[in-house]
C-alpha cells in the first residue's frame, strides 16, 4: 500500500510540473513594400534648352542642366530578393539630342545604401527604354527630406547627331519605376 | 503509522501540485496577419508599434502561499532579435492573490525574467489575469516573411 502512495506521489509531482508552463504563439507578417517618388524644389519639371551660337560657323552651346529633383523611395524585399529603379522617357525627344541623367550617390539618413545594396549603376542617358539607374535594393529607405535625403538627380542635354539637330521645343516625360530584379 | 505518514506525503504533495498551476483562459495566439498601419510615402520607414488588446491574454493562477511567474521567448528560430516583443500585466483579474509588478512593460529575451509575482491564494485561483503586448522594432530592412514565436511563462513557488 505504501508503494501505491509513493507511485502516486511521484505522479503528482510529475503531474505539477506539467501545468507550471503557458505558452502563447505570437507571428507578425512583415509585407513587401516598394515606393518610389521624385521630391522637387518646387514643381517636378524641368526646363533644359541648348543656347544657339552667335556667331556663323560657331557650335550649338552646351546645353543647360537641372539638379533640383532629388529621388526618394522604400523597399522591404524578402530574403535574397532585390529591385532596382529604371528610368525613361515618355514622349519623342528631339532628333540628335540626348537627356542625360547623372545619379548622385545617396546622402542622408536612411538605411539599405551600404556594402553594395542600392548602388547607382553606370547608365547615363534616359531613351524610351526602361534602363536602371539604381540597383541591387533590399530593404532600404532613403528618408523624406529635401536637399539631404536620397538622391540628387541631375537632368542635361548632350548633342548626340550634330547633324540631326532642329529647332524647337519638346515636352517629355521621366518615369521612374521600382521593379524586381 | 507509516500509512498514516505515507498518506500525508501523498496529501501534501498532491496539495503542492495542486498549489501552483498556470493556464490560459484565453488568447493562446497573437497574430498579425497585416500590420496595423503602412507606409504610404517613400522614403520613409515604419514609425508605429503594433500593441494588442490590453487583454489579449488571460492567464489563471492556482496557488497556495507565494508564487512568481517569469516570461521568455522559448521559440526563436524564425523571429528577428531587432523586432522587441513586451509584455505587461492589465489588470487583476478575479481572486484574493495580492499581484505585484508586471504592470510597465517588459521586453522579452530567451532568458525568463521575472513577470509578476503573487501572495496567498489560498487554493483559490487568481483568474483572467490580463496581459498585453506590443511589437517594437517594425523596419522595412527585416525581409518580408512571417515571424513567429512563442512566449513562455512559468510559475514557481507555493
Amino acid at each position: 500500500m505504501k508503494y501505491v502512495m509513493l507511485i502516486y506521489c511521484v505522479l503528482s509531482g510529475l503531474a505539477s510540473y506539467a501545468q507550471t508552463v503557458a505558452n502563447v504563439d505570437v507571428s507578425i507578417s512583415m509585407p513587401s513594400v516598394a515606393l518610389v517618388d521624385i521630391l522637387p524644389s518646387g514643381s517636378n519639371s524641368v526646363t533644359l534648352q541648348m543656347t544657339a551660337p552667335t556667331e556663323a560657323g560657331n557650335t550649338v552651346g552646351t546645353g543647360s542642366s537641372n539638379n533640383t529633383n532629388w529621388l526618394i523611395f522604400t523597399s522591404a524585399v524578402t530574403s535574397g530578393g532585390s529591385r532596382s529603379i529604371k528610368g525613361d522617357v515618355v514622349g519623342t525627344l528631339p532628333t540628335g539630342i540626348r537627356l542625360r541623367l547623372d545619379v548622385s550617390a545617396y546622402v542622408g539618413s536612411g538605411l539599405g545604401f551600404t556594402g553594395g545594396n542600392s548602388y547607382v549603376t553606370a547608365n547615363k542617358y534616359l531613351t524610351n527604354t526602361p534602363v536602371s539607374f539604381i540597383d541591387n535594393i533590399k530593404g532600404a529607405y532613403t528618408g523624406i527630406t529635401y536637399g539631404s535625403n536620397g538622391f540628387q538627380l541631375t537632368y542635361s542635354l548632350e548633342i548626340q547627331d550634330y547633324a540631326n539637330i532642329r529647332s524647337g521645343t519638346s515636352n517629355v516625360t521621366v518615369r521612374y519605376t521600382m521593379a524586381d530584379n | 503509522m507509516k500509512y498514516i505518514i505515507a498518506i500525508c506525503i501523498a496529501s501534501l504533495s498532491a496539495f503542492a501540485a495542486s498549489a501552483q498551476t498556470i493556464s490560459i483562459n484565453s488568447g493562446t495566439t497573437w497574430s498579425i496577419p497585416s500590420l496595423s498601419s503602412t507606409i504610404t510615402k517613400a522614403g520613409k520607414n515604419y514609425e508605429h508599434i503594433e500593441t494588442s488588446s490590453a487583454s489579449q491574454t488571460l492567464l489563471k493562477v492556482n496557488a497556495l502561499l507565494a508564487w512568481s511567474i517569469t516570461a521568455h521567448l522559448s521559440a526563436t528560430s524564425n523571429w528577428d532579435s531587432s523586432l522587441k516583443l513586451s509584455v505587461q500585466r492589465t489588470g487583476n483579474g478575479t481572486g484574493i492573490a495580492i499581484l505585484t509588478g508586471g504592470t510597465t512593460y517588459i521586453q522579452l529575451t530567451s532568458t525568463p525574467q521575472a513577470f509578476f509575482s503573487g501572495l496567498l491564494n489560498l487554493t483559490a485561483s487568481r483568474d483572467n489575469i490580463p496581459i498585453q503586448y506590443k511589437i517594437e522594432g517594425l523596419s522595412v530592412m527585416l525581409p518580408v516573411k512571417t515571424y513567429t514565436t512563442t512566449v513562455t511563462y512559468t510559475i514557481s513557488g507555493l
